[in-house]
């Protein structure tokens, strides 16, 4: 579907729909203010999504591997950021990244 | 062990269950198919100067050997499944019908014929690119520098498959595959020293 986009609007809007999916995550897991999560969730995905797509084109072609990788960096700043204890931020996050990796592979192939 | 914590184990354990089980089922698990990041794409090279040798007959002979081959004329732009060998042959003598149709005769007769001119040059085939890639076919140009009764010396005059990205998308990847983790990285480490001070 989104395949279609040029290749920088794809990038564009693959982080939009990352952004959006995981705030909804979060925000559905712990109904907290939802302005501070969805900065969390920009300030987080603007940093691993980049980095995802670079590895999963180059270096790494493995999608189920970088997003074990991502999801552990991921956890790390949701612990941090949201002052939760580390195996609740590991949940929120896998529970996260399966949403738009599930996602991802249905927009993208 | 608190009922939340437990409640807490079970949901990581049913996640990560749920992880291994799809990444084992995952497309990149099937190494014998293209992977996951990347598309097949229509690959087929010409010769330029192919005109400029009337005495001669230029043949590319499809791999794995014994896949066939195609007298290349002029113009025409050649389509190889997966590789092929590039091979002239002096037009005096030259009996397109001694060629087997395929098979380990047809690599036999590439190897050991004397009418061909070797060694062949081996094209640059290419059979997949990365999704990103924006093209949906490649064609390449080679040209002849040298065919004599006992030279073939071909060139690749321009390699499609290596054309530079143009200058604004190279400005758009260092964008975003560096500035972009790198701000938010700023903002993340920002977000962590402001919630400490509190």
């Amino acid at each position: 579907m989104l395949t279609a986009l040029p290749w920088p609007a794809q990038l564009i809007a693959s982080l939009l729909v990352t952004i959006l999916v995981e705030f909804l995550v979060y925000w559905a897991a712990l109904r907290a203010a939802p302005a501070r999560l969805l900065l969390v969730a920009i300030l987080v995905n603007a940093c691993t999504q980049p980095v995802a797509v670079w590895l999963l084109l180059g270096p790494l072609p493995h999608f189920w591997a970088v997003e074990t990788l991502i999801c552990l960096i991921e956890s790390a700043f949701l612990a941090a950021l949201l002052r939760l204890p580390y195996q609740c931020a590991l949940l929120l996050a896998c529970a996260a990244n399966l949403a738009t990796a599930l996602l991802g592979l249905a927009l993208f192939g | 062990m608190t009922t939340r914590a437990r409640s807490s184990r079970r949901l990581l354990v049913t996640l990560a269950a749920l992880w291994l089980l799809l990444g084992t089922a995952a497309p990149e698990a099937r190494a014998d198919a293209l992977l996951p990041n990347e598309k097949s794409i229509d690959y087929c090279f010409q010769v330029s100067n192919a005109g400029d040798f009337p005495d001669y007959v230029l043949i590319a002979a499809f791999g794995p050997p014994g896949y066939g081959y195609q007298i290349v004329q002029a113009g025409d732009c050649v389509h190889p499944q997966r590789s092929a060998t590039l091979y002239a042959a002096k037009k005096a003598g030259f009996d397109q019908s001694q060629i087997p149709p395929q098979g380990a005769a047809q690599a036999t007769y590439f190897n050991t014929s004397p009418q061909i001119i070797r060694p062949g040059y081996q094209a640059p085939v290419v059979r997949t690119v990365p999704k990103s890639d924006r093209r949906t076919s490649i064609t390449d140009t080679l040209r002849i520098v040298t065919l004599t009764d006992t030279t073939l010396h071909v060139e690749q005059v321009r390699s499609a498959a290596s054309d530079p990205a143009p200058a604004a998308g190279r400005a758009f990847s260092v964008l975003w595959f560096v500035l972009l983790p790198l701000v938010a990285l700023l903002g993340i480490a920002g977000g962590i020293l402001l919630f400490r001070r509190r």
